[in-house]
């Protein structure tokens, strides 16, 4: 079959975008993945994209073509909640490869800071987000909570600390010191972790990800057409996709979810092991999203993901490096286009263009994101041709 | 404050119209012998018609959260309050709330008893739960 790549990428700074709208975002953040691929807008044949909570439509991907005034035959708004960088890939993959189309553009953008506010946008999540209307949401609970209530059994479960949860806070912040685009910088330490104030016991603010401004954008083509881009081509290795529920009230376990099979499924497309990752980029809306999350992906046993937080395993120069761009937590979480991130910082260390963040050797490279309470995983491998 | 009510015409609204009532009914399948909640019509693995059956309201406290910043302005004088899922001796999972309690005490596994709250619509009401004094 076709081999498919990456041929571009596209970011801005996560955080507050003030003097754009949605639109204005989702073109500059397209037009900045086109030109780092050597393409125009006249190129692209397929749009795929998320309706932002900041600007929904009932066909965003066919709003934004008519705003960037192209016509591409295809332009699909996808609906996967955090799991969209993987499945909004693996799409556009495979448009290429049954030769519906030559150029995706992928682009992802939402504003909930500067254009919904971030009370509002918090409200929005609780309301109509994963909480189910009736069965879940005439007992108040936030979001946060919803993800505490797994971090409290966790804790009962493993025997794990406050220090556990820190300790990847602390972990996304150092990534995220040295990355231009990422929403917090700024150094964090323990004390200032236990100093921060509940928002959902067992979670602080400093175990909540930020609400921001931000998204992303990638081009995919053919493998032989990237060749011809700009850049190095990153080559779409693999994709893989699993759920175990909707509604955290409905879920089997409060502890251990999907991910792993997402992987499985991912490594079996790719014909590589777990091994074969060089750096992992996971979801991590909350701390304990992490910590479950490199567990359920079968990094660390369970339980004992916070440990090798705290050991350095996870590190840059770990065993196996993780969120090297500081996670939805520190680099941003910027509302529907959450993850992606994951998904540009994947392509920057395959490239080996991550200056002081560069993972040495960066073949293979995972991008896992989450929708819903771990209600649905989807895992993406890239790597170098 | 009084509860936001679930919304009317949906599989559980026997549930809640027995919770204004003060009892607590899930829907049971009696030949696969167990509740299936959320509600369904029918039983998801027989297929069998399913009945409401009333539960005793005495469960196990599987987690909580307490939640300091309210999601909404309509609970933010409810804050600290708790969330909780519960799982009920006869087997099923509840989201609830964990009344009557100093939230510092609670523990994973701890018992628990039903209670009733009324919600704002005045047919339908919630179930809720406070720490089990008999236990």
């Amino acid at each position: 079959m076709m081999d498919v790549a990456i041929a571009g990428i596209g970011e801005l700074p996560q955080g507050r975008l003030e003097g754009l709208t949605p639109m204005m975002l989702h073109e500059r953040l397209a037009r900045l993945a086109l030109a780092d691929a050597g393409l125009t807008l006249a190129d692209v044949d397929a749009i795929l994209t998320l309706s932002p909570r900041a600007d929904p439509y009932l066909m965003h991907a066919t709003a934004l073509a008519e705003y960037l005034r192209i016509r591409p035959p295809i332009a699909f708004t996808m609906e996967v909640g955090g799991a969209a960088p993987a499945a909004m890939v693996d799409h556009a993959r495979m448009l290429v490869q049954t030769g519906a189309a030559r150029t995706v553009l992928v682009v992802a953008a939402d504003m909930p800071l500067s254009v919904v506010s971030r009370n509002a946008y918090v409200q929005t999540l609780a309301e109509v987000g994963p909480v189910h209307p009736d069965l879940e949401r005439p007992f108040g609970p936030s979001v946060p909570s919803m993800f505490g209530m797994v971090a409290r059994r966790y804790m009962h479960c493993y025997g794990a600390t406050d220090e556990d949860l820190a300790a990847v806070a602390l972990h996304d912040r150092r990534a995220a010191a040295s990355h231009p685009n990422a929403h917090f910088r700024a150094p964090l330490d323990l004390a200032q972790y236990r100093a921060s104030r509940w928002i959902a016991e067992p979670l602080r603010l400093l175990d909540c990800s930020p609400v921001s401004d931000g998204g992303g954008a990638v081009v995919v083509t053919s493998l032989k057409r990237a060749r011809d881009c700009a850049r190095a081509p990153v080559k779409v290795l693999g994709a893989g996709f699993a759920m175990g529920h909707m509604h955290l009230s409905a879920a089997q376990s409060l502890t251990t979810f999907q991910a792993g099979a997402a992987l499985d499924r991912a490594l079996a497309m790719a014909g590589a092991t777990r091994e074969d990752i060089d750096v992992a980029l996971v979801y991590d809306c909350f701390s304990i999203a992490l910590l479950i999350n490199v567990e359920d992906l079968g990094f660390a046993p369970k339980g004992e993901a916070g440990r090798a937080f705290r050991d350095g395993h996870f590190a840059r120069d770990g065993r196996l490096p993780v969120n090297t761009h500081g996670g939805l937590l520190s680099h941003g979480y910027p509302g529907r286009a959450a993850s992606f991130g994951n998904l540009v910082e994947a392509v920057v260390q395959v490239r080996g263009e991550a200056r002081d963040r560069q993972v040495d050797d960066a073949r293979i490279a995972l991008v896992h994101g989450m929708g819903g309470l771990f209600a649905t995983h989807g895992v993406l491998l890239v790597g170098k041709p | 404050m009084i509860r936001p009510a679930p919304r009317r015409g949906r599989d559980e609204t026997p549930h809640w119209m027995a919770a204004r009532t003060g009892r607590l009914l899930l829907p049971y399948c009696e030949h696969c012998r167990r509740f299936e909640w959320p509600a369904r019509p029918t039983c998801a693995a027989c297929a069998a018609p399913l009945v409401w059956r009333e539960c005793a309201g005495t469960g196990t406290l599987l987690t909580w959260s307490v939640v300091h910043r309210a999601a909404s302005p309509d609970w933010s004088g409810e804050t600290p309050y708790v969330v909780a899922m519960i799982e009920l001796d006869e087997g099923a999972r509840l989201m609830s709330n964990v009344v009557e309690c100093e939230p510092a005490q609670l523990a994973c596994g701890q018992r628990v008893r039903a209670r009733f709250v009324e919600t704002t619509d005045p047919e339908l009401g919630l179930v809720v739960f406070a720490p089990d004094p008999a236990r």
